[in-house]
């Protein structure tokens, strides 16, 4: 049965739950994933990122929920949803004696009316062409990531999941995937999804984010929305010619907030509105000002302050 | 199905590119091949055996032999009239008496030898390779032999009885050299008939009344000295499968058993196909017998290549791609868990008909070149009340295929635990534990208990060889070496057999398919 058509959904999940004894892995994990957009699935080791993942893909059966591909259930169109999916779980695990081309010549055939040209495009896309008669074996894990992700794309999914796509690859490789995802997905107009508890990784590929902490989605949102969202004071850090006059005058103002003094640098949470005022009020009252600098709360700040740990901070 | 043909053309390329089933099967193939060659050597004694041709020149030449040692045997002769009571009255005969070392012998052949060289017709019956010629030389001398032998009892020893046996052996002597010297089978049914002295050349299934059947389709002696026995043995065989026809009761272990209906259908076609051999002189050399049983041989020793070979593709199958997580590029494809099942015991189905069939035919053109293939005999079947021939060549792979049945539950027992288990070594290890578990009743001689507790354990019913194919120890004279390792089998009729491996099959493939299509892959 196919879900009332929404051209812009391609990935629609409701109240997924897994439950492993009295562990609860996803807890009504609910979200949907557009076209064009790159949806980050953020979360510390644990949070329950593979099991929401894995259910989407029909590796486990979950409890409860459901998942809709391109407005199929997996429970009733199980081909047909999976049909416009593409993804790597964890590591790209592939049958090591088959040389790469035939790993991809295996999948591609299981999709049916995938032609040989377009199997050495994805080949060539992620810079194997020459190593692509050697068995997996030789493979090094940056490699076999890249040969993952060949075959992940080979079919051109509308839907494409990778679960920790960076491991194993150096920064050029990871470079390299960041422009793929991208191309794929604001030009080729694919939804992609990404999990990794990497933020800066995230920070830089992803539009969208959920955020994943035990099992529970705590949040899904724009990057921008979530700093935002999260720390609606901003600092400001103000150089000045007396620091304990400065204070002194700021002490009594209702538009600062928390203020720290460190050596003539006065660190203080003013939101954007009010730092012109701020300023107007320490020169007329004599203190003179060398530099105004805001400080940007980085999503490390906001995550840590969510979900209270786990996360690599690269 | 087009996923479903996807699927399984891909099990066939991933096993094709597994290294150790790779080596498995080209050393069971090789096996297989190499195998008859092995046994040509430890048969050539026996395969090269060629009875020894009597010329008038070869009896001239042993006779001065037996001569030679005649005088080195301090042979002494003794003539006296003596007196025996026979049925109350006394009467005198005249008698020999002899004494020496080895007399029997080298006498008895020196007077066969004399009579041999200046009367038989060496033209007109010519000594052949021909039974009559062979067997009736035989018989002529060891009549004459028990003769002289009784003739080194003491005087005073001799009674009536002596005579009576003494009179009848002469008799027998003298249709035995008669049967020899006109090449002819009714004196040498004569000879039998009063043959009075028991000894080691009486076969007492060879009676008189199965060499006059023989006889007739054997006017002028022409068969030859293994063709009549086994033409002989046919007879036998027809006349004991009537005698259990006619008692209802055949043997079973230690206790005897009602013939069902199925059985008495099987003697009662087995004494039609022995009959057509019999007519058509359907017989075959020893080296047939030879070469069919190499084959048995090499089945059954290429049989245990095929068990690593499948239980390792088998119990591999599903368990190796959760170890390495291969299996994630499966699930990650549009397909589902049940199209991935299907394939994957397909391509499990494959190999092993694959396997048996190519075993097969490897083990029949090793046995051929080693042996000859003209040796390997057709099997014989009844079907419509009418007996048909079988090329040995389908016969083989229909009967190995068969005899497989048992190695292919092992594979489908390792496919099921590979289901379970991401442990490859598992999923083989309890496989073959589980081959060797089924061995030990036997070993342990529990077929020979009664009532027989093998009729109920799982695996031996899937031992249906004989039933299938219940003609198989007629291919050959030398059914007591086949059904050494073809075996007996259940008790239990056909259809139960079918029916419980085919339940028990059914049970381990669907739990294997429960397990497969329900489970959560980590």
């Amino acid at each position: 049965m196919k879900m009332a058509d929404n051209k812009q959904v391609a990935l629609s999940i409701k109240n997924i739950t897994k439950i492993y004894g009295k562990k609860v892995a996803a807890d009504h994990v609910s979200f949907d994933i557009h076209r064009g957009e790159i949806f980050g699935f953020l979360g510390p080791n644990g949070a329950g990122k593979t099991t929401v993942i894995k259910s989407i893909l029909g590796f486990i059966f979950p409890d409860e929920g459901e998942v809709f591909i391109n407005g199929y259930n997996t429970k009733t169109d199980y081909e047909k949803a999976m049909a416009s999916v593409g993804g790597i779980v964890e590591n790209p695990e592939m049958y090591t004696n088959l040389s790469a081309r035939q790993n991809i010549e295996m999948y591609a055939r299981l999709h049916g009316r995938i032609t040989k040209s377009r199997i050495d495009e994805v080949i060539s896309d992620v810079g194997l062409s020459a190593r692509s008669k050697e068995a997996i074996k030789k493979y090094s894990l940056g490699m076999k990531q890249r040969i993952g992700l060949a075959q992940a794309m080979v079919h051109k999914p509308e839907l494409l999941i990778l679960d920790e796509p960076t491991n194993g690859l150096d920064p050029t490789g990871i470079h390299q995937l960041r422009d793929i995802l991208k191309k794929y997905a604001h030009e080729d107009g694919a939804a992609v999804m990404v999990s990794s508890h990497i933020l800066s990784e995230m920070q830089l590929l992803c539009d969208r984010v959920g955020i994943i902490s035990n099992g529970k989605l705590i949040s899904v949102c724009t990057m921008d929305e979530l700093a935002h969202q999260m720390n609606p004071s901003t600092q400001y850090s103000i150089k000045v010619s007396d620091a304990a006059k400065a204070s002194e005058l700021l002490s009594d103002n209702e538009a600062v907030g928390k203020a720290e003094t460190n050596g003539n640098i006065i660190t203080a949470e003013i939101s954007e509105d009010n730092i012109a005022s701020v300023v107007r009020l320490l020169v007329t009252g004599g203190v003179d000002i060398s530099e105004v600098h805001k400080i940007e709360s980085s999503l490390e700040d906001i995550f840590l302050q969510v979900t209270g740990g786990g996360i690599d901070i690269e | 199905m087009n996923k479903i043909k996807a699927l399984y053309t891909n099990e066939i390329i991933k096993i094709l590119h597994r290294p150790s089933v790779f080596i498995v099967a080209v050393f069971t193939l090789v096996l297989a091949f190499a195998f008859p060659f092995l046994m040509r050597i430890v048969f050539i004694g026996d395969y090269s055996e060629v009875f020894e041709i009597y010329t008038k020149e070869k009896f001239e030449e042993d006779l001065a032999g037996y001569k030679t040692e005649l005088k080195n045997a301090n042979l002494k002769t003794t003539k006296e009239t003596v007196e025996i009571e026979v049925k109350g009255q006394a009467k005198s005969y005249e008698m020999t008496l002899y004494t020496g070392n080895d007399i029997p012998r080298i006498l008895s052949f020196t007077n066969c030898y004399e009579d041999i060289i200046s009367k038989y017709d060496f033209e007109k019956y010519p000594m052949r390779q021909t039974w009559i010629s062979l067997d009736a030389l035989r018989r002529y001398r060891s009549a004459e032999q028990d003769l002289i032998n009784m003739q080194t009892v003491p005087f005073e020893e001799r009674d009536a009885e002596w005579l009576s046996t003494f009179e009848k052996e002469t008799a027998s002597r003298d249709y035995f050299r008669r049967s020899l010297f006109e090449h002819d089978y009714e004196y040498y049914c004569k000879g039998l008939e009063t043959n009075a002295v028991e000894n080691d050349y009486n076969d007492p299934r060879f009676t008189p009344g199965i060499i006059r059947q023989v006889a007739a389709s054997d006017p002028k002696g022409e068969l030859g000295y293994m063709e009549v026995n086994y033409l002989m043995q046919y007879l036998v065989e027809k006349n004991e499968n009537q005698e259990l026809l006619d008692s209802g009761l055949e043997r079973s272990g230690t206790l005897p058993r009602i013939l069902t209906e199925e059985r008495k259908n099987i003697l009662a076609n087995s004494n039609k196909i022995l009959d057509y051999k019999f007519a058509k002189r359907n017989t075959f050399s020893e080296e047939s017998a030879i070469c069919i049983t190499v084959n048995h041989y090499t089945s059954q020793v290429a049989q245990y290549g095929i068990i690593v070979l499948l239980i390792l593709i088998a119990g591999s199958s599903v368990s190796q791609e959760l170890a390495t997580g291969s299996i994630k590029s499966l699930i990650i494809a549009p397909v589902k868990r049940w199209k991935i099942y299907t394939a994957k015991l397909l391509s499990v189905i494959t190999f092993m008909l694959l396997a048996s069939v190519l075993v097969s035919i490897i083990a029949i053109i090793g046995t051929g070149i080693a042996f000859g293939f003209d040796k390997l005999p057709p099997y014989l079947y009844v079907s419509g009340g009418a007996v048909k021939e079988m090329p040995y060549f389908f016969a083989r792979i229909l009967i190995d295929l068969v005899q497989n049945i048992s190695v292919f539950f092992y594979a489908f027992v390792a496919f099921m635990i590979s289901c379970f288990t991401k442990n490859t070594g598992v999923s083989v290890g309890v496989s073959v534990g589980l081959l060797l578990c089924h061995q030990v009743p036997a070993l342990i001689g529990m077929s020979e208990m009664p009532p027989r507790i093998l009729d109920f354990t799982p695996l031996s019913n899937m031992d249906i060889v004989n039933k299938v194919f219940p003609y198989i120890k007629l291919m050959v004279y030398d059914a007591e070496s086949i059904s050494m390792f073809i075996g007996e089998g259940s008790a239990l009729p056909l259809w139960h057999c079918i029916v419980y491996t085919a339940v028990l099959t059914f049970t381990v493939l669907f739990i294997a398919y429960e397990q497969f299509t329900r489970k959560d892959i980590q």
